[in-house]
């Protein structure tokens, strides 16, 4: 089979992979949906995964315990937070056409029934608002989005993922400076999840379910699922090292030795040893493997550890570990 | 503990995407896909209703500029550019066919036919959820097809009428006095995602059954026409398996000429004479001798169906010359002069051929015909018409005129003589009333091969049909001293 595309790993936007993180993120929300929350917060580090793995969410359909509609959207702070403000950001994210002079109130109107006709076009019963970068938003905000709630309660559920990004500020959650009154965190605050890196050892509740790590899981994604050309059979790890591949070897196969260079790597760096992998540095470090490593030379066979250290370096690694407060690239 | 969940499933899956999100278009309810074949003023009023539109929203989000005061429903059947600039809003690439009227017709015929006398039409079901689709609006319909239920015009709470103006308050927009809701919030959210069940269908096949018939037919309006409804309603007739829902017939009087026979020798001079209907005031008309023959009948059972001591000997005796009979012994003369205006009623009878006076008939009786001949010619002169027109063509097309013009001037000289016999007031359908002729010429084959004609009653009001007749008379006179004018001014 032959294609004149380039392959997925050489284009702008790579691949995106199905990860434990993700799936953790997909149990959570299905209890709390189940439940009959009005939100959950998903906690985690910059670049771990948290917009892509609500993405995810939005594009299967294992977790899902009613159907539903995902819609997502990035909260850009204003200067002054208001009611027009909040509402047309949410409209103009949809591309909405919206006159500057409406009404709030009728903003409001025209959100509500935006998601009310995109869940009826899909036969929704719960609309799921992912709502990135959440830690910017105010008390004001969270009105707002009670408002939404209210607007929406008669007819419809509306259920949002507050993605907040922990280390983006001083507080814990949100920019809130102190406890919302009752009305909001009875409804917003009562669920939660924190979302992690690939984990590099199975949580001991997941033993009986989980076999293998977040890492490894994560490497068998391109190890044996992700092929190309589609329908060919070549994953992408046979793709890029065609001779290795061969032999025997897989990304996962040496996952040893990167644990143990990355462990030397931190403990150099003052960085207690590894438990988690943001998935951005990880998916780098993947491509570095594959495009500059194993493609480029035709005789690879395994990793060595100069080139994972070689590979972590150009991925960024450290810059992505929290705790790290070595020199800025 | 976290719910254990799996999301890859077994086997080959999808690529998983970057942006996973159905793109909405700019406004909510603005997917047509989902609404097919609805009005442009049906648009319009679902996307007024899901996105909380205000009056001035019109302007300042589809960049619509309509006097509060005008008929929404109107402005957005029948203007092209109001039109435009909401398909520019929902960033179509072209105003979608079925906001146009003209692509609902069973005949080619512009939109605005149906300008006077407008007003909105719909199901109460199919707006109940948020849909209107042009169908509704044709006359020749009387129910929804696939709801079976009335069209209505007013509310159907109260009777009362429905608000289709510029101006509406967000949440009441075509509401009526009594406060009834016409379009619910959730089931037209519902409809965003389907036409009623049914609609689809039939629509589709609808327009496709307009479209072959739009081929074949051609309607000719008359000039300054009333409400066509009920006209319209007379002349298309529906195939039999949609006539259930289609208007019951109205007591219109309708007449339909088929091709058959042949024209007579002076046929294509016949076709001559009548360009003078053309004319800003016509005046008289040479009529051909069959031509002369039913305006002379028309003439002569009027003057014997007069009351008595409306006309005097000499009128009489002009009125019957054309028939070659005499005064019945019964007749009695009227006690007065002569009357000028009477006399010259009668067709007039001279050495270079047979005249119609057309001053005492109605603009709207005779310049049909006109339109009616340029369609039959095509574009060809009259002498290419007369070469290749098929003999029945010709016939056809002579025969549909004489019609015409002897039921104008039946009615013209019942009009114009009612003030001198008041008795004729009296006399029901042989009173006098002044009609307008819908012509729908049908072709088969690049043939014409019928014409039908629906006589519609033009409202004049009581007893001021002379009076009608005399002012288009006198508008004719202006309009022919003003062309006359600017034909001065050009040469000089």
């Amino acid at each position: 089979m032959t294609t004149i595309e380039p392959h997925p790993m050489l284009r702008s936007k790579r691949p995106i992979i199905i990860t434990r993180p993700g799936e953790r993120m997909a149990g959570d929300s299905k209890n709390c949906i189940e439940m009959g929350a009005d939100a959950i917060w998903v906690d985690g580090h910059g670049r771990f995964g948290k917009t892509i793995a609500f993405r995810i969410l939005a594009q299967t359909d294992g977790w899902r315990p009613f159907p539903l509609l995902m819609v997502e959207y990035t909260f850009s702070k204003p200067s002054k937070s208001s009611e027009g403000y909040f509402f047309s950001s949410l409209l103009l994210q949809d591309k909405q056409t919206v006159s500057s002079s409406a009404l709030s109130n009728v903003q409001l109107t025209r959100v509500a029934n935006m998601w009310s006709t995109a869940a009826a076009r899909v036969g929704a019963e719960v609309i799921c608002v992912g709502i990135n970068e959440a830690n910017r938003m105010s008390l004001e905000d969270f009105e707002h989005v009670v408002s939404i709630g209210n607007a929406l309660e008669r007819s419809t559920r509306v259920f949002f993922f507050f993605i907040n990004q922990i280390d983006a500020g001083t507080n814990v959650r949100s920019g809130l400076e102190r406890r919302p009154p009752a009305h909001i965190s009875g409804r917003l605050f009562t669920m939660s999840h924190h979302f992690t890196g690939l984990l590099w050892d199975i949580p001991k509740d997941e033993a009986e379910h989980q076999i293998v790590s977040d890492v490894e899981l994560a490497c068998r994604e391109y190890d044996e699922i992700l092929v190309w050309p589609e329908g060919s059979g070549v994953t992408y790890t046979q793709y890029f090292a065609p001779n290795a591949w061969a032999r025997g070897w897989r990304l996962s196969t040496q996952l040893d030795l990167i644990r143990k260079t990355i462990d030397a790597v931190r403990a150099e760096n003052g960085l207690p040893p590894v438990k988690d992998w943001p998935m951005i540095s990880f998916e780098r470090f993947v491509y570095y493997i594959f495009v500059r490593i194993a493609l480029d030379k035709p005789d690879f066979t395994e990793l060595t550890d100069f080139q994972i250290r070689d590979a972590l370096r150009r991925a960024g690694y450290l810059h992505f570990e929290p705790g790290f407060r070595g020199t800025l690239a | 503990m976290s719910l254990f969940v799996n999301l890859r499933p077994e086997g080959s899956r999808e690529p998983l995407r970057h942006d996973p999100y159905t793109q909405n278009g700019p406004f909510v309810g603005s997917d047509l896909a989902t609404t097919p074949n609805c009005s442009a003023y049906g648009a319009a009023l679902r996307l007024i209703h899901l996105n909380a539109i205000t009056p001035t929203g019109l302007s300042s989000l589809f960049g619509i500029r309509v006097p509060r005061t005008h008929d929404l429903s109107a402005v957005m059947t029948f203007s092209d550019s109001r039109q435009a600039r909401l398909a520019e809003a929902l960033h179509l690439p072209d105003v979608p066919a079925a906001w146009k009227l003209s692509t609902w017709f069973p005949f080619a015929a512009p939109s605005t036919i149906m300008k006077i006398g407008w007003s909105f039409r719909y199901c109460p079901l199919c707006l109940h959820g948020g849909y209107h689709t042009n169908l509704h609006q044709l006359p020749w319909f009387q129910r929804c097809p696939w709801h079976a239920i009335e069209l209505a015009t007013g509310c159907t709470a109260c009777g009362g009428n429905v608000r289709t103006s510029a101006n509406w308050v967000v949440g009441a927009d075509l509401s009526c006095g009594c406060g009834y809701v016409r379009i619910d919030r959730d089931a037209t959210i519902a409809g965003t995602t389907a036409p009623p069940p049914g609609a689809g269908e039939f629509l589709d096949e609808y327009l496709a059954w307009a479209a072959g018939e739009r081929v074949r037919a051609v309607l000719v309006a008359p000039p300054d026409a009333t409400d066509p409804g009920p006209a319209l309603a007379a002349a298309v007739t529906l195939p039999r398996r949609w006539r259930k829902w289609a208007t019951r017939r109205t007591a219109l009087h309708t007449r339909v000429w088929r091709n058959a026979g042949t024209p007579s020798q002076d046929a294509l001079q016949t076709l001559t004479e009548l360009e003078s209907l053309r004319r800003d005031r016509p005046g008289f008309l040479k009529l051909s001798a069959e031509h002369a023959h039913s305006c002379n009948r028309v003439a002569g059972a009027m003057a014997l169906s007069l009351p008595p001591k409306t006309l005097v000997d000499k009128e009489m005796t002009l009125f019957l010359a054309g028939l070659g009979i005499e005064a019945p012994r019964s007749f009695k003369p009227a006690r007065r002069p002569l009357s000028a205006e009477v006399s010259s009623l009668a067709p007039w009878r001279t050495s270079a051929g047979n005249f119609l006076n057309l001053t005492c008939m109605h603009p709207a009786s005779y310049r049909p015909l006109v339109a009616a001949i340029d369609l039959a010619l095509n574009g060809r002169t009259l002498g290419d018409y007369g070469a290749q027109a098929l003999p029945g063509e010709l016939d056809l097309l002579l025969r549909c005129c004489g019609g015409v013009l002897a039921r104008g001037y039946a009615e013209g000289i019942r009009c114009v003589l009612a003030p001198h016999a008041p008795e004729l007031m009296e006399m029901g359908r042989q009173g006098p009333h002044l009609t307008q002729p819908w012509l729908m010429m049908r072709r088969d084959g690049g043939v014409l091969s019928s014409i039908l004609s629906v006589w519609q009653r033009l409202d004049v009001g009581c007893d001021r049909e002379a009076d009608l007749i005399d002012a288009q008379d006198e508008a004719n006179r202006r309009r022919e001293r003003h062309s006359s004018g600017r034909q001065k001014h050009k040469t000089s």
